[in-house]
């Protein structure tokens, strides 16, 4: 009968919670330890929380965990280098989890969905100047929050770079077609063909009039440009933003993305954009524009994983896109570094030692002895005396 | 309802041996196979577990002689036409695990280990090497070999039901059990290789009710040899596999006057060496004539042999020096064994090529009919991959040479529907319902020496749990959802096993009935089959084609034990 799990020597690794067969295990992903790759992902995407929902194939949550820091995983799963994957501890087992295939999976799904207007639940406006990776994120994160939020997009279509860019920075246009009419259904307005200029003296007076509260400048690369008008910029010429909140020189005014940053990739553009957003919400409901902001990292401890399992990694298929069965075999590898597992349904252990023979932290205590059983010769069985 | 939906060819449900060995074959004839199955994707069932042994036919040996002794052990009572193909093709199996990289074992001069099985003269096992290590190679040799095949695999998905169109198989529903979401599979042909389930007893019988029985009869499928049980003898307090190759070394069970009762007193000739079910009837005749309790005594196996039975790997090892920590020597204490009902030996009554009577479904490994209660150690692992193989080749030409049929999505959700209402619900524990049913079966005039007494009154008990408990039971999640639909599959097997143990008033084989303790010589050899009639068991004694076997039965296992009439009457009350 399973007896017990030693909590300081389990690694997290679910070797347990995957291969039981009466599935007595569970896994508890909520750690002050950051894993390797979530470290190492601009975005800070929680794929231990991830992989572990989608281990218990929980696809629905599994996509609103990823949705709480990428709002495109369709697009990151595309255009992203997924820095992540280096670090990943299964590397010093097999090879990496394949968390673009897995992020790009998700995305297909999400994508597909239909999404409904967001009930308004705040009276100010928020403007975001710009429609490429982080203006779409931030006004993403925005309207969720139940803002109404305008897009004011130079272009005739949304998008950015990852529409108007070099060839290697362009996504597929569908995606994008369907993100800005999911932004949209939610009750974002978009303005296209709308090329606000910053550079403008009184553009900041302007929108405040139209009854905009806040504002995310993501109009791209400004550097070599006019500057922003009564923005503090950085020597290089872009936007000077706290680098936590996005916040620039201006309270009320946040730059996102390659307007605040010399380099910058989309996914990086969407992470600062969902910081824009967070910080925004924050000050309009009167707090500190970082409240809730200032995660620290702490490194999970490399363990001895040699003796597991390996499993062969599933590359993607038609751009990438593992298909379900795939993407959840692939969530399977991952080694939810840094979880712990616990006995979540002792009732049903049938003693067959399984986890204790896999576990490689030597964590798992089986007894041998194992549950009562009906005794078959037992007197109330056999009837009359022995 | 959101249901994930998949589209395959051929739909296998259970990825143990026998699903496994069947996709491995269906492949080479369609564009896709997808195997579900309940547990972690990559287990492969029991048999990952199991020892490895396998019944194998070699060349010299000869499969009319086997054919003649299994007939004899099974006292007539024997599906003549698939064991034949079952023993003939155990060679090609045995070298194609041989070719995917599997290792069985050999004597010191390089020959294959035969290892005779229940005192007969020529059946025999070969046994897997290293020791413990059996099945879990055999597991990773079927799954490498699986690489590169048009297969998908998905675990942790449990099937509740077939769905069919008219008299012909559709596909199938089922759920997610760690999140409940709904699964929609449309096939054009559907394979059951779910094992038949069993009372979750302590013999690592990992996998407990299966489903098969609800699965098949709902679908309209015919099941067979219900009154027939795997009753097993294990230690009493812990788990110890091996007494299949134990037994044939020199292991014996003995009384507590140190005597080998079997020997003593009931069968001279064989002594322990023989199946269990008549070893577990002369241990309950000692035990209610005060000559309990017994024990298993290995003191006999030659010193050399020691090495051989010793646990070398895998969870045997780990069991035996946990159990030496605690004081317990399993070859050198008195160590107390007990007969638990492990699992069903009842199976879906299949053509020679696994299929059924409804278009499109088919049925292999232990989900398939073949035993008779008596057992020799092998025939499982071999059985799995004869049947398996040969079902999967059929199966595969079937579904290759026919369209999808319509899958009807709104029959599908009704269907799940009935299990997923009762997600969250607060109700009687899955546990419970098994716990009840194993004490319902547990009595002696039930499982071993029968009486209509014991049969009906354990009937009449399962009536009420099935009327009072069962319909209140609840899931207070997905896992326990699962739980709970395996719980009702036990019931619905131990029904299974109760209406046909009654049903055949003889006794033959693994079945022994205490108020007809001998063979019913006076009508024809028939099998009992179940299929359902209005939502109701209906049982139907079906002759045995006697005519196109090879063998006419004329000599019977049975006969070499007596089991003394006066001493048998104490279980009819
Ligand atoms: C400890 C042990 C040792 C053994 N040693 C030997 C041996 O040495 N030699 C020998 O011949 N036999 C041995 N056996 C027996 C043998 O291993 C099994 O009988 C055999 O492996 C059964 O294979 P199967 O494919 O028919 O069924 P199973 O292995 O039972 O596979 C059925 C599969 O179906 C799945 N399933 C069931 N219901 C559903 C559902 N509703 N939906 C989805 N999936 C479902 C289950 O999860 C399971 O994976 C041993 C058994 C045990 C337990």
């Amino acid at each position: 009968m399973i007896s017990s799990i030693n909590e300081e020597a389990c690694i997290g690794c679910g070797a347990c919670v995957k291969t039981c067969a009466l599935d007595v295990f569970r896994l508890d992903t909520h750690s002050d330890k950051t894993a390797p790759c979530m470290a190492a992902c601009p975005a800070r995407n929680d794929f231990r929380e991830i992989n572990a929902l989608l281990q218990q194939s929980r696809l629905d949550e599994a996509l609103d965990c990823l949705k709480r820091t990428m709002p495109f995983p369709a697009l990151a799963g595309e255009v992203c280098s997924h820095p992540c994957e280096k670090p990943c501890s299964r590397h010093r087992l097999d090879s990496s989890v394949n968390i673009r295939g897995i992020e790009a999976f998700l995305g297909k799904r999400d994508v597909a969905r239909s999404l409904r207007p967001v009930p308004r639940r705040h009276v100010f406006k928020v403007a975001v100047i710009g429609a490429g990776a982080a203006g779409l994120s931030a006004a993403w994160y925005l309207t969720e929050a139940g803002y109404p939020v305008t897009i004011f997009e130079a272009e005739a279509q949304a998008g950015g770079r990852m529409r108007y860019g070099a060839p290697e920075e362009r996504a597929d246009p569908a995606v994008l077609d369907a993100y800005a009419s999911q932004l949209q259904s939610m009750g974002a307005q978009f303005r296209y063909s709308c090329p606000l200029q910053p550079w403008r003296e009184h553009w900041l007076e302007e929108l405040e009039d139209l009854g905009f509260r806040a504002v995310v400048l993501a109009v791209g690369d400004v550097r070599g440009k006019k500057p922003p008008h009564g923005l503090a910029c950085t020597a290089s010429g872009s936007v000077r933003v706290h680098p936590l909140t996005c916040q620039t020189s201006v309270r009320t005014v946040f730059a996102a993305g390659h307007a605040a940053s010399d380099t910058s990739s989309p996914v990086q553009a969407m992470a600062a954009g969902r910081k824009a957003a967070l910080a925004i919400g924050n000050i309009l409901q009167g707090a500190n524009p970082d409240m809730g902001m200032n995660v620290r990292l702490h490194a999970v401890e490399q363990k001895d994983i040699s003796s597991l399992e390996k499993l062969e990694r599933r590359e993607g298929g038609e751009k990438g896109v593992l298909p379900l069965e795939d993407a959840l075999e692939e969530a399977v590898r991952c080694l939810t570094c840094g979880s712990k597992a616990r006995i979540a349904y002792p009732d049903d252990c049938m003693t067959c030692f399984a986890c204790e023979v896999r576990c490689p932290a030597g964590a798992i205590d089986v007894d041998p002895f194992k549950e009562f059983h009906p005794r078959h010769l037992d007197r109330r069985f056999i009837g009359g005396a022995k | 309802m959101q249901a994930i939906t998949f589209k395959t060819d051929v739909l296998i449900i259970g990825g143990g041996f026998a699903g496994l060995w069947a996709a491995r074959q269906a492949s080479t004839h369609v564009k896709d196979v997808l195997i579900v199955d309940k547990g972690p994707r990559d287990w492969a069932g029991l048999g990952g577990m199991s020892g490895g042994d396998m019944i194998t036919l070699h060349e010299d040996q000869d499969i009319h002689e086997w054919l003649d002794e299994v007939v004899f052990f099974n006292d007539g009572l024997c599906d003549q036409l698939m064991m034949l193909d079952t023993l003939r093709d155990s060679l090609p199996r045995f070298h194609d695990y041989e070719a995917m990289g599997h290792t069985f074992s050999r004597d010191s001069r390089g020959r294959y280990v035969r290892i005779p099985q229940r005192g007969l003269a020529h059946v025999s096992l070969t046994t897997s090497s290293p020791t413990g290590k059996g099945g879990i190679n055999m597991r990773a040799a079927l799954l490498r070999s699986l690489e590169g095949c048009s297969v998908r695999r998905m675990g942790n998905i449990m099937i509740t039901a077939i769905t069919r169109n008219g008299n012909r198989v559709s596909g199938a529903v089922g759920f997610f059990n760690r999140s409940g979401e709904p699964v929609f599979i449309s096939a054009k042909a559907v394979l059951i290789t779910t094992g038949t389930g069993g009372w979750k007893a302590s013999y690592l019988q990992n996998s407990m009710a299966s489903g098969c029985v609800e699965l098949a009869l709902e679908a309209g499928a015919r099941l067979r040899n219900f009154e027939f049980i795997d009753n097993w003898n294990v230690p009493k307090l812990f788990a110890w596999e091996g007494q299949t190759v134990l037994l044939p070394l020199g292991g014996r069970f003995i009384n507590n006057r140190n005597e080998e009762f079997m020997a003593e007193r009931y069968s001279p000739v064989l002594g322990s060496k023989t199946d269990t079910q008549y070893n577990i009837r002369g241990m309950v005749l000692e035990v209610k004539a005060g000559r309990g309790p017994i024990v298993f005594d290995t003191s006999r196996i030659p010193a050399e042999c020691m090495e051989e039975v010793t646990p070398a790997a895998g969870w045997m090892k780990l069991n035996n020096e946990k159990l030496k920590k605690l004081g317990v020597d399993f070859f050198k204490d008195k160590i107390e064994w007990m007969p638990q009902p492990i699992a069903s030996e009842g199976g879906i009554a299949t053509e020679l090529d696994g299929s059924t009577e409804v278009e499109g479904l088919f049925a292999a490994g232990t989900a398939q009919s073949l035993p008779t209660g008596v057992y020799f150690g092998g025939l499982s692992i071999c059985h799995c991959a004869t049947s398996g193989h040969k079902t999967g080749d059929a199966i595969g030409r079937y579904a290759a040479n026919c369209e999808t049929p319509f899958f009807d999505k709104e029959q599908a959700q009704m269907l799940l529907q009935r299990e997923l209402c009762r997600l969250g619900r607060t109700g009687i524990a899955p546990k419970d319902i098994v716990r009840v049913t194993q004490e319902l079966m547990a009595p002696v005039d039930v499982c071993i020496m029968k009486s209509a007494g014991g049969l009906q009154r354990a009937l009449q008990r399962l009536e009420e749990v099935k009327h009072e408990a069962l319909p209140r039971m609840g899931a207070e999640d997905p896992h326990y959802l699962c739980k709970m639909v395996e719980a009702r599959g036990m019931l619905m097997l131990t029904e299974a096993y109760l209406r046909a143990s009654l049903e055949r008033t003889e006794s033959r084989a693994g079945h022994f009935r205490a108020d007809y303790p001998q063979r019913d010589e006076t009508s024809p050899l028939y099998w009992v089959e179940i299929r359902r009639n209005h939502g109701e068991m209906e049982l139907v004694r079906v002759p045995l084609p006697l005519d196109s076997y090879p063998v006419k039965p004329y000599r019977y296992y049975m006969d070499q034990f007596t089991f003394p009439i006066e001493e048998v009457r104490k279980f009819l009350h």
